[in-house]
């Protein structure tokens, strides 16, 4: 078989170009923003309709992407019988939204609606229709869930059997329900599309598993022990030269549906097309004109969306890649796919033709057809059901004037099954909202006024991350020991910094991702200590060395064949130790490595001089100067209103989460630190905060620390429980007591912690003391099976800016993430808009991507773990070959409840709109209600609901909020979401 | 001794009975109890077959054997139900029943709150039954059982996310695979009944293992010798018919450990290893397991060097040396066969259960090293000139393009063959029945019957007659090969 190129675009017109760059980068809008997986982002899945308000822009999107906007009605319909949704919250929203008249004054939308919705209309489709009628006997009686009221109007006076009534309606229904024509179905959009209607054979599966695997190859990172041949640079010329070449490729065969390919690439490459014009090219022989380009771009990208996204985001920052920056670009992958899609459709229109011809024709025009029977039946009973549950009698059918049948049978249609789910979900997340606000505004209304600005003379300070997860060992430290106070700050502590640890061979940037940091710091042995460094990175590299030869020597072919027969057996002991005893096994690897691995004491490159400009390289300045440092830690100090009464220590922590058998292992580190671990970020902020001169220049802003004041760096491990400090040799022998005091503190409350955890994991839920909780946790986080290391950010829900007087001593279920923040110290709202601008995307990020991968897991999410792959070290697959898969594991959301997130700000509303529409990107959520807001006045306690684009008092109260003395008094023995109590604590404490 | 070896099979088959049954009248159990069920099991067999092998040691005993009874018996003609353990046996039993447990203790959290639970456990303990009893068999007839539990286990597996296109289409490539090599078992075994009128161990060879040499010499040892080759190919992915292993990814990670990794591929290794007397038998023979396997080897560790993603290189690497474990048994070494399967399976099995945590892997290697360990792979390929070595990557690629030979030389012909047996068929039902009544070829719905709705006429049910070529082009599309 031989082909020519078509000479005539051999070059194509510069305006077609920029046409074609200018549909291109529209398209990629929509593809998964997700970088490679080894540093997880959590954004909004979203993104590319944010300028849309939220319900409008989910159902846009699941339209375009043939993906769930919401939950299933069925779950919601459950959610109303289980009570989690009241008839009341339904109804409220119905009235929130606009009425009209369907009949004059005796039917209006909103009853017909309020009528349909509950106990709601039955599912009824093409493939169940004959199903419910011959078996379950539908039109045989009336729904049995019909009020008695609404019963009596269908009867209507007559006395007839229910099964006659059934019949009638049934009868009149038919009468008056013409056939419908179905609305043409679209053309096809794309070759895949047209030849599987016309052929049944998918495209996509004959050109994807060669696709895929060039894509993973050429993006490879350094899995493969024999990289792909690169003798050009970008996608599209590499593969183009691998595969268009002549001679002994010649011998190489072709699959059956590809043949054509190599002699195609050739003349590609022969022709010296640009990918761009290779499009082109390609695109005309495919008989697309250009008004077209937009939609069969758009949907050939989107028939692999994970892949042709990771090119996208590559492109548009190389410096994702882990290890390898190849350059990749969305167009050189978008010329590889349309090769082998022309190749493709050239193959199956020669197969499937008649009689030798060209080959069929993939863009056959639809015909216009009558609906089905059954499809034809489907609409008839639901009319019929529509009907029962408006109390419409079969008489009334039958008289109603032409006009008056087509207004109901028009609003009955679209209040379909779509609209049907967005009012129920509205309903969702109006209780939610309500069972948020109302006990908090109970309690708002008895915290003694005294304590709301914060503690006295605290015995300790305590800082974590603003992470939902720290919820409850915050409150399990303030239920064990009252006396200490607890903050939570963005987990990167002000501190915007590129690190590098000790062993870390180049630095990461450890700050929210929007910050590029523009200091470097380095963690270096301390000058005693050098030639114990030596020693640990000489015995490191041995032990790297030999990981690496039994990873290799284990897949090669001589390495491996002496390796499998030589040491094979020995593997045994790791086999039986890692599944059998995997907490035994991680101690004993951990004391192998403290026996062997000596560390030594270390320090961190932090002080600069004054303007001194010694920079490394990128531009990034070593260490910081007094000034620079002085700012960070007010940044922090400031807003958290902790500018006096500093105790006599103050421990910083940041976070991180050691799990094994975990390819989104980043997604569950520190958001705000770009999804990596954040105590060096704590260390750092306790050394600024530590140094006289800094707290001298302090002083001079208004925040006063005391001499006796030290502070100290420490990591929180959420996985397993771990609370390690740093830099504790420093602590002076002066503070050796608060020391003792606070790691008692934080020993019992990790372990409170712990089982509070475990109440969510169903095979731990039964754990009773804190210590084999904690026990629990750490092998979940050492267990090479466990999918489940953590919960992680799973039920998260609300976000509360205010003090913690606000929350302190309530039960929060670690759905809220806390962001501590003191509107009498902010008169301008400065701090407000600053706190709003970092948090407020970090945690609506978090919040949408797990809506998002709830609601749809196959689409949005990427599906249960169990079948993922990780692939070029960049992501993961289900099996050997599919697409990369974006977004959450169902294993990481299942427990979620898919709520937008409340937000929650102690000051004014003016004030808040102010500060929080400083932030484009901030004014975009609040608008178009991608989050709900509510604030709280921080003198007079008043709520206010953002609504509609204004703000509404929200005034109900509950009569008591209910009491518990403990947290585990309230918790234990229960799996499921708890609503917010109030914890006294221990009387006599 | 006998009892220990009775026991060793029926824990593993009454526990799966027990789940199956449990399964099938509707029991709610808990993953818990099954879990445990399966632990129970395997560490009180694991227990027995430590037991059985100390007694075999201080007996100084090389084989023990049970006989169960007979399935059948013609005049002198028997079927024997024979279990033996002997030293070719011995170490594979044990490793099997350790790897079984292993991978139900993984699985019990690797699959907790997974639906399929249930599934999941019952074809894992069928499949230890199957793998045992193949193990186990003390014939070549009843060693088909085990073969075949182990084959339609491993099948149902791959597919074991039903509701997903790929695994489901994998599965039924890989069933297609396992049939067809199957046949070479079977015809095998009949085979030998034929040349020696007997398939048990000790009448085909004169003594056991490892010392026996066959009795079948000449061109019967080479019928039986090629036909079991055939059959190990297929089960132990050897070339050409390797393609299949790679799609057998699809199924959760502690199932590819335990069928790709460990037991399963093993199975054609054993079968020759226990049928090699009668290939050294023959020079032919022991040529073409020698060839097959080296060539299986170079294929595996080629296509394995270009694999990105952590289960494909695992099974590349593990296709390798299966190669290299058949060359080893067509030259004879059988001690040294014995010894690299057993390794082997310990090796693959632990990797493919690290494969989930292949990041975090890196990332300490990488952190270790600091910076990129070197590869060196660039070691072998710089010895060739740069057009053979594109030429070869390309073919690593595609995978030797097995798969598109396969296709034209094998399935092609046979799809074609059937669609026109098809057309043919279709044809005469149509001469004979008429063109519209026959209910098979009719379309309609059975509609609800005895309600006002006016049901518009059906159009009339068509006859589908099939162009044999569109039916050609649909067949192997349906196959997907």
């Amino acid at each position: 078989m031989s082909r020519t190129v078509n000479t005539q675009s051999e070059s194509s017109s510069p305006s077609s170009r920029e046409q074609l760059e200018k549909v291109i980068g529209h398209a990629a809008h929509l593809l998964p923003s997700q970088g490679p997986i080894g540093v997880f982002i959590h954004h909004n899945t979203l993104h590319a309709f944010q300028h849309l308000p939220f319900e409008e822009a989910v159902i846009e999107a699941a339209r375009k992407f043939g993906a769930e906007p919401f939950l299933t009605e069925a779950r919601y319909h459950y959610e109303v019988r289980r009570g989690r949704i009241r008839i009341a919250d339904i109804e409220a929203v119905l009235n929130g939204e606009a009425d009209e008249p369907i009949w004059p004054r005796t039917l209006s939308r909103r009853e017909l609606r309020r009528a349909l919705i509950w106990p709601g209309l039955r599912p009824f489709s093409p493939e169940n229709i004959e199903w419910l009628i011959e078996e379950e006997g539908i039109l045989e009686r009336l729904r049995d869930d019909l009020d008695p009221a609404v019963k009596a109007a269908i009867r209507g006076g007559s006395a007839e059997e229910e099964s006659q009534l059934a019949h009638n309606l049934f009868s009149a229904c038919c009468r008056r329900l013409a056939k419908k024509v179905k609305p043409q179905s679209l053309p096809p959009v794309r070759p895949a599309e047209g030849l599987k209607r016309l052929t049944g054979i998918d495209l996509d599966q004959i050109i994807h598993p060669l696709l895929i695997r060039l894509a993973a190859v050429y993006l490879d990172q350094g899995q493969s022990y024999w990289p792909m041949p690169r003798s050009a640079e970008g996608f599209y010329d590499t593969v183009r030269s691998l595969y268009g070449r002549d001679g002994i490729h010649r011998l190489l065969p072709e699959e059956r549906y590809l043949r054509g390919l190599t002699a195609e690439f050739r003349s590609q490459r022969l022709s010296r097309l640009t990918s761009i014009d290779a499009i082109i090219s390609i695109l005309s022989r495919l008989g697309m004109t250009e008004a077209e380009w937009e939609s069969v771009i758009e949907a050939e990208l989107l028939a692999l969306p994970g892949w042709a996204g990771l090119f996208h985001q590559l492109e548009l920052d190389p410096g994702l890649a882990p290890h390898a920056p190849w350059q990749s670009t969305l167009v050189d992958f978008l010329a590889v796919r349309l090769t082998l899609t022309l190749i493709a459709c050239d193959n199956i229109r020669q197969v499937s033709g008649q009689n030798g011809s060209a080959g069929i024709e993939w863009r056959q025009p639809a015909k216009e057809e009558l609906a089905t029977n059954s499809e034809h039946l489907a609409r008839v009973v639901q009319l019929y059901d529509a009907a029962q549950l408006l109390g419409l009698s079969a008489g009334q059918i039958n008289s109603l004037s032409e006009s008056e049948f087509k207004g109901l049978l028009t609003e009955i249609d679209l209040f379909d099954e779509l609209e049907r789910r967005r009012i129920l979900h509205l309903a969702y997340e109006r209780r939610h909202e309500f069972d948020i606000l109302a006990p908090l505004k109970t309690f708002r209304e008895t915290i003694d006024p005294e304590l709301r600005h914060g503690m006295i003379h605290p015995k300790a300070q305590i800082f974590f991350c603003i992470d939902e997860r720290e919820e409850s060992i915050r409150r399990a430290i303030e239920e064990q020991e009252p006396g200490v106070e607890t903050f939570g700050a963005a987990g990167f502590f002000g501190v915007a910094v590129n690190y590098r640890g000790l062993d870390d061979p180049e630095g990461v940037s450890l700050c929210p991702v929007v910050i590029k940091p523009q200091h470097a710091v380095i963690e270096l042995p301390v000058r005693s200590d050098e030639r114990m460094q030596q020693k640990r990175q000489q015995r490191r590299r041995l032990l790297a060395s030999l990981l690496h030869a039994s990873f290799i020597s284990s897949r090669t072919l001589f390495r491996g064949w002496i390796g499998t027969i030589g040491f094979g057996l020995l593997s045994l002991f790791p086999l039986l130790g890692r599944t059998l005893a995997p907490r035994q096994i991680g101690r004993l690897y951990r004391w192998l490595e403290d026996r062997f691995l000596p560390t030594p004491s270390t320090e961190l490159t932090i002080m600069r001089a004054e303007e001194s400009g010694e920079e490394l390289t990128d531009q990034l300045l070593t260490g910081f100067s007094i000034n620079e440092k002085a700012d960070r830690v007010a940044a922090v100090l400031g807003p958290v209103g902790l500018i006096r009464d500093f105790s006599r220590l103050v421990v910083i922590l940041g976070h991180g989460s050691t799990c094994l058998n975990n390819p989104h292992e980043s997604a569950y580190h520190c958001g705000a630190c770009g999804g990596r671990r954040g105590g060096p970020n704590a260390r750092l902020f306790a050394a600024m905060a530590n140094n006289p001169l800094v707290r001298t220049r302090l002083a001079e802003m208004g925040i006063h620390i005391p001499d006796e004041t030290r502070f100290l760096g420490g990591d929180h491990d959420t996985a397993s429980d771990n609370i390690t400090f740093f830099d504790e040799e420093a602590i002076p022998t002066s503070h050796l007591d608060d020391l003792r005091f606070v790691r008692r503190v934080l020993d019992a409350a990790r372990a409170a912690n712990a089982l509070e955890r475990s109440r969510r994991f169903e095979s731990a839920w039964a754990n009773k003391t804190p210590e084999s909780a904690l026990l629990h946790v750490q092998e979940r986080a050492e267990h090479l099976a466990e999918p489940r290391p953590e919960c992680g950010h799973a039920t998260n829900a609300v976000a509360i800016v205010g003090r913690r007087a606000l929350t302190r001593g309530l039960f929060l279920d670690r759905r809220s993430f806390l962001i501590s923040y003191d509107p009498t110290t902010d008169e301008d709202g400065r701090s407000l808009a600053a706190l709003l601008g970092a948090a407020g995307p970090v945690c609506a990020g978090i919040n949408l991507e797990y809506y998002f991968s709830y609601v749809d897991n196959e689409r949005y999410g990427s599906g249960t773990k169990l079948p993922h792959n990780v692939t070029s070290l960049l992501g993961v697959m289900n099996g050997q070959s599919s697409d990369l898969r974006t977004g959450l594991p169902w294993q990481m959301v299942e427990i979620h409840e898919p709520v937008r997130l409340l937000l929650i700000v102690e000051n004014t509303p003016d004030q808040v709109l102010k500060a929080g529409f400083q932030s484009p990107l901030v004014r975009e959520l609040i608008e178009n209600r991608w989050l709900r807001v509510v604030t709280i006045d921080p003198d007079s306690g008043a709520f206010h609901v953002y609504r509609n684009g204004h703000f509404e008092p929200f005034t109900t109260r509950l009569e008591a909020l209910p009491t518990v003395t403990s947290s585990p008094e309230w918790f234990l023995g229960k799996q499921d979401h708890l609503p917010i109590v109030r914890v006294t604590g221990r009387p006599g404490r | 001794m006998e009892v220990i070896i009775g026991l060793i099979i029926l824990l593993p088959a009454l526990t799966t009975g027990g789940l199956g049954l449990g399964w099938l009248v509707g029991l709610r159990m808990s993953e818990r109890t099954i879990a445990r069920l399966t632990a129970g099991c395997y560490s009180l067999t694991t227990v027995l077959v430590i037991v059985l092998g100390g007694l075999m040691g201080s007996n100084r005993l090389d084989t023990v054997r049970l006989l169960i009874g007979s399935w059948f018996e013609v005049h002198t003609y028997r079927f024997p139900l024979l279990l033996q353990i002997d030293l070719l046996s011995l170490p594979l039993v044990a490793l099997s029943v350790i790897m079984v447990g292993v991978i139900g203790a993984f699985s019990q959290r690797y699959l907790h709150r997974e639906g399929g639970y249930v599934r999941f456990f019952f074809l894992l303990n069928l499949f230890g039954t199957g793998v045992l009893l193949l193990f186990m068999a003390g014939s070549f007839d009843l060693m088909i059982a085990g073969w075949e539990l182990v084959g339609l286990t491993s099948v149902l597996l791959i597919g074991f996310f039903q509701q997903r296109n790929e695994p489901v289409k994998s599965a039924l490539r890989v069933f297609l695979v396992y049939r067809v090599c199957d046949i070479g078992l079977l015809t095998g075994v009949a085979m030998l009944h034929h040349y020696v009128g007997a398939a048990t161990v000790d009448r085909v060879f004169t003594h056991p293992w490892p010392d026996g040499a066959s009795l079948l010499t000449g061109t019967g040892a080479t019928v039986v010798g090629l036909l079991f080759l055939i059959a190990a190919m297929g089960k132990s992915a050897q070339v050409p018919f390797s393609g299949w292993l790679p799609q057998a990814m699809e199924g959760p990670t502690p199932s590819s450990a335990i069928f790709y990794g460990a037991l399963s591929v093993h199975a054609g290794t054993y079968l020759l290893l226990r049928s090699q007397p009668l290939i050294e038998s023959s020079a032919l023979v022991s040529i073409a397991v020698v060839v097959v396997g080296v060539l299986t080897a170079i294929h595996g560790t080629m296509v394995g060097r270009t694999a990105v993603d952590a289960k494909t290189s695992i099974a590349y690497a593990s296709m390798t040396q299966l190669g290299l474990i058949f060359a080893e048994i067509g030259s004879g070494l059988k001690w040294f066969a014995l010894l690299h399967l057993c390794g082997h399976i310990v090796v693959r099995t632990l990797q493919f259960l690290r494969a989930p945590s292949t990041l975090h892997d890196h990332h300490r290697r990488y952190s270790a090293s600091g910076g990129m360990p070197s590869t060196n792979g660039a070691h072998f390929e710089l010895l060739l000139p740069i057009g053979l070595r594109i030429w070869l990557y390309r073919l690593a690629l595609e995978r030797g393009y097995h798969d598109t030979i396969l296709e034209r030389v094998l399935v092609g012909p046979i799809i074609r063959v059937s669609a026109w047996l098809q057309y043919l068929e279709n044809r005469i039902a149509v001469a004979l029945l008429g063109p519209s009544e026959h209910p098979i070829y009719h379309q309609s719905q059975p509609g609800p019957s005895g309600y006002a709705v006016a049901r518009p006429e059906e159009p009339a049910g068509r006859v589908r007659v099939d162009q044999p070529r569109a039916a050609a082009v649909n067949g192997v599309e349906g196959a997907d090969v």
